[in-house]
């Protein structure tokens, strides 16, 4: 995280921002002492960073253990909330939304920071409780997650990721070109509606409403589904 | 008559409107029972087929209008639609829904309503409801929309007693969508600045300008003015910034809803009755591995109806026995007796004869296999078995820079290119529409051709006939990758409705043959004679010699061929088939030996079809696009002639 994102923001947002650090860092089995942190988020020590860990240890978020800098449990609590919020927003931005990564991560970095617990499980929920951000790191359950004692639902996919017989509720469309939208919506594929997958090879064919569609794999591609239960 | 004593009202228009492949012209064949006009919509290459309704009391005028999903159009034929609906603003509308897609259905009712068209709605396709377990409480839905509901089964005539019984009961239909309050408001405020005379339909006009229809302007615009249209685009962009997205999307949504309302008091459907017959056999069609079976099945039937009975046997019958025993020795005889044998004579039924060749080639040869391919095409049309194969062949044809939708015309192409440079209408790019008309004109052999060359191939090697089909498949693939990626402009979305499978009914095919084969004799056979005159004067002047002596070293040099094999090529600009028949005839003496049959042949494929064909692209393409494309063609053809002759020279191979 660059200095002018850590000091042109709130303040809770640069305290989050070293949360998420620490938090990481102890994730990837290591500890940051002072100086590592500072080199990690790229600022010196009159840049005002030291203030913020000054205040995290004040609050009992941070406890400072010789060199080393460790979350307290309420501070590890906060903290992978805000990793649990930004590793959301990647699944959603990159693999939903399909941001290139670049701008994912920016976008992630900015919404880490304003989703409320509530919203995170809404977002968690509607990306069907995905195990790992697009990085492949393991996103912290939520509430919404651990309520779940079967196994979960699969990821929201693409229509092209079902397979032939399964029926799936179409929950978003993003189409390529905006005239698409409403052609697939005047068919009927618009959120809501239920698609039974008929065949992938040789074109994609669903059935909607009793009527069977062909579709070009680049137009499914754009038809985000969650699989439902057989009839 | 009797209703000449029923006092003359006025009689109202009629429009019959409907989503694509739910009937509307089985409905419209059975209302009218008469003469139909069927002339493109003003402006546009839609065709729209109008006939005065003998079923319906003061036999009022009946238009079959283009299917159509949303009155916002997203194609030319929905444009035309929702054009004729806003130009006919007292007429009565006559819905046409398939039972088993209600949603669909009354999605364009709530649409209606909104124009404040008055309209009764068909409730078709009841048959394939039935099958699928699909239920509709009729009554129910009659009682909420207020308007008559009639179940009907078109093709068996089912339920169409009822239509004019009810149609004077027709009313705007009571399905409205409640949007947002940002809507609302803003689709007051444009209605407030529509004329008048708009009346009811001023709500959907707004609602249709909300949704950024740009298509809608031609119409509007005289009647309001820039500075109007300028202050519904403001509107527009306030409410959007508003809702935060596209009021079009926020408009569908909210309809849909609606729709869902009243679907879950009315429309049931049962799971169980699923997997029927009709259905594991269309998917079938589609699989990837059994729908190639299916496909070769086709072709099969293809080759024994129109190849074998169209081609072989009912050509003989008519060329053999009616015209080479009865009418051309009888002609002959008699325009000799009358006029002597003079240039007269020599013009009617000589070699270059208007009866001799231009009528025996078109009505004997080419009539009875395009009529064949014709009633095979129909088949293939009202089965539902084309877009099942626009599913199969799409990736195919990706290739080519097309889509699945290309398929029609280019299958419709084996029976008569010329036709299916017409049909090159239905598909939505123009840059599909010039690759489509390319493609054809290149290496689409049509029926008449096809006949003549596989006749000769026949006595070719099976490697001949081998290197012939790979060569013009391998040069159609090539050109249309190259054009692809030449032309400008985006090719369209492959996304296409699969109708089911339906048994196809014989008395709708015999109409669509009879309209077809009609259209071929009124455009095709004008055509034969021009081109026999070309050929007869050529002839006549001694021009046609010289012409073959220009040509020798091109033909007997480049592409190794006899001498006479270029009076062949020359026929060929006019009729492609006729080149290939003067190709057989040299085969037959035996001046051909099977390298010179092969690249002959290639070259005779690979030309510019025939007269009307060119003649028809110059009306659908433009007089630059079609000369070009000939330009193109006719030097390629014999450059890929003299490769192939090169390289089966070179490699010493022998057919």
């Amino acid at each position: 995280m660059s200095q002018d994102v850590l000091l042109a923001k709130p303040p809770t947002w640069a305290r989050e921002e070293v949360l998420e650090e620490l938090w990481t860092a102890q994730e990837a089995q290591s500890l940051h002492s002072i100086s590592t942190l500072a080199r990690r988020i790229h600022a010196g020590p009159s840049e005002g960073w030291g203030g913020v860990v000054q205040e995290l240890i004040e609050e009992g978020l941070v406890a400072l253990d010789g060199e080393v800098l460790r979350l307290t449990p309420e501070g590890d609590a906060r903290a992978r909330e805000v990793v649990r919020n930004h590793r959301l927003a990647e699944v959603l931005f990159y693999q939903v939304l399909q941001l290139p990564m670049k701008d994912s991560e920016a976008e992630a970095c900015r919404l880490e920071h304003l989703l409320s617990s509530e919203a995170a499980e809404a977002v968690c929920t509607f990306l069907g409780h995905p195990p790992v951000c697009p990085h492949g790191r393991p996103i912290p359950p939520g509430r919404c997650c651990q309520a779940l004692s079967r196994p979960q639902a699969p990821l929201l996919a693409p229509l092209t990721h079902l397979k032939p017989g399964q029926q799936a509720k179409v929950v978003l469309l993003a189409p390529k070109h905006r005239d698409r939208l409403e052609q697939l919506a005047d068919l009927g594929l618009t959120p809501g509606a239920v698609v039974h997958f008929k065949q992938k090879q040789p074109s994609v064919v669903v059935e909607v409403d009793r009527t069977l569609l062909a579709l070009e794999d680049d137009i499914a591609a754009g038809i985000y589904v969650r699989p439902v239960a057989e009839w | 008559m009797a209703h000449t004593a029923v006092p003359r009202t006025s009689p109202q228009r009629l429009l019959l409107v409907g989503n694509p492949n739910v009937g509307k012209s089985v409905i419209f064949g059975a209302l009218s029972k008469t003469y139909v006009t069927v002339a493109n919509y003003p402006g546009t290459t839609v065709e729209v087929a109008r006939a005065r309704a003998t079923a319906i009391p003061g036999a009022p005028e009946l238009v079959d209008t283009p299917g159509t999903n949303s009155l916002i159009p997203q194609s030319e034929d929905e444009q035309v639609t929702r054009d004729i609906l806003l130009r006919e603003p007292d007429a009565l509308v006559i819905q046409v829904g398939d039972t088993k897609n209600l949603r669909r259905t009354l999605y364009l009712t709530l649409q209606l309503a909104e124009l404040g068209r008055r309209q009764i709605l068909l409730l078709n396709l009841q048959d394939e409801a039935r099958d699928l377990g699909v239920r509709v409480d009729r009554g129910k839905l009659e009682a909420r929309l207020g308007i008559p509901v009639l179940p009907t089964t078109a093709i068996r005539g089912a339920g169409l007693d009822q239509i004019p019984k009810r149609l004077p009961e027709a009313a705007v239909a009571r399905l409205t969508a409640s949007y947002p309050q940002a809507i609302e408001e803003a689709c007051q405020k444009i209605e407030a600045l529509l004329p008048a005379h708009l009346g009811a339909a001023r709500r959907g006009v707004a609602l249709m300008l909300l949704a950024e229809d740009d298509s809608l302007l031609p119409w509007l615009l005289p009647q309001v003015g820039e500075g109007v249209l300028a202050e519904v685009g403001l509107i527009r962009a306030q409410v959007e910034r508003q809702l935060g997205r596209r009021a079009a999307g926020v408009l569908a949504r909210s309809r849909f809803r609606a729709v869902e309302e009243l679907l879950k008091e009315t429309f049931a459907a049962d799971r169980a009755a699923y997997g029927s017959f009709r259905e594991t056999l269309g998917a079938l069609t589609m699989h990837p591995v059994w729908g190639v079976f299916f496909l070769a099945l086709v072709l099969a039937a293809a080759y024994l109806f129109v190849g074998v009975f169209g081609a072989g046997t009912l050509v003989d019958l008519i060329e053999d026995d009616l015209f080479g025993k009865v009418i051309n020795p009888t002609a002959q005889r008699f325009f000799t007796a009358v006029f002597g044998s003079g240039p007269f004579t020599q013009l009617l039924v000589g070699p270059y004869g208007v009866i001799t060749m231009a009528l025996t080639y078109s009505l004997a040869i080419v009539l009875p296999v395009v009529a064949t391919f014709f009633i095979f095409f129909g088949i293939l049309e009202d089965s539902g078995y084309l877009p099942r194969l626009a599913v199969m062949l799409n990736r195919v044809f990706r290739a080519m820079g097309l889509n699945g939708k290309a398929v029609l015309p280019m299958v419709l192409g084996l029976g008569c290119d010329t036709m299916a440079t017409l049909t090159t209408r239905i598909l939505p790019s123009k840059k599909e529409r010039v690759l489509v008309t390319l493609l054809l004109a290149l290496g689409v052999p049509c029926s008449a051709q096809l006949g003549v060359i596989l006749a000769m191939l026949s006595n070719v090697s099976f490697w001949g006939t081998f290197i012939w089909a790979g060569v013009v498949a391998a040069t159609l693939f090539g050109v249309g990758w190259a054009a692809a990626r030449l032309l400008p402009g985006r090719s369209s979305d492959f996304l296409l409705e699969i109708p089911p499978l339906r048994v196809p009914q014989v008395g709708n095919i015999l109409i669509k043959t009879a309209a077809r084969t009609e259209w071929y004799l009124k455009e095709a056979v004008p055509l034969f004679i021009l081109g026999t005159l070309v050929l007869f004067t050529l002839d006549a002047t001694g021009l046609l010699r010289v012409f073959a002596a220009l040509a020798r070293p091109v033909v007997s040099g480049f592409l190794g061929l006899p001498s006479e094999a270029a009076s062949s090529f020359l026929v060929g600009f006019l009729r492609r088939d006729y080149g290939a028949a003067g190709l057989y005839a040299l085969r037959d003496a035996g001046k051909l030996d099977g390298v010179q049959a092969v690249v002959s042949l290639v070259v005779i494929t690979l030309f510019v079809p025939c007269i009307a064909n060119f003649f028809m692209m110059i009306k659908e393409r433009g007089l630059a696009t079609a000369v070009a494309m000939v330009a193109f063609i006719v030097p390629f053809a014999f450059l890929v002639g003299g490769i192939l002759n090169l390289i089966l020279r070179l490699c010493g191979v022998a057919l």
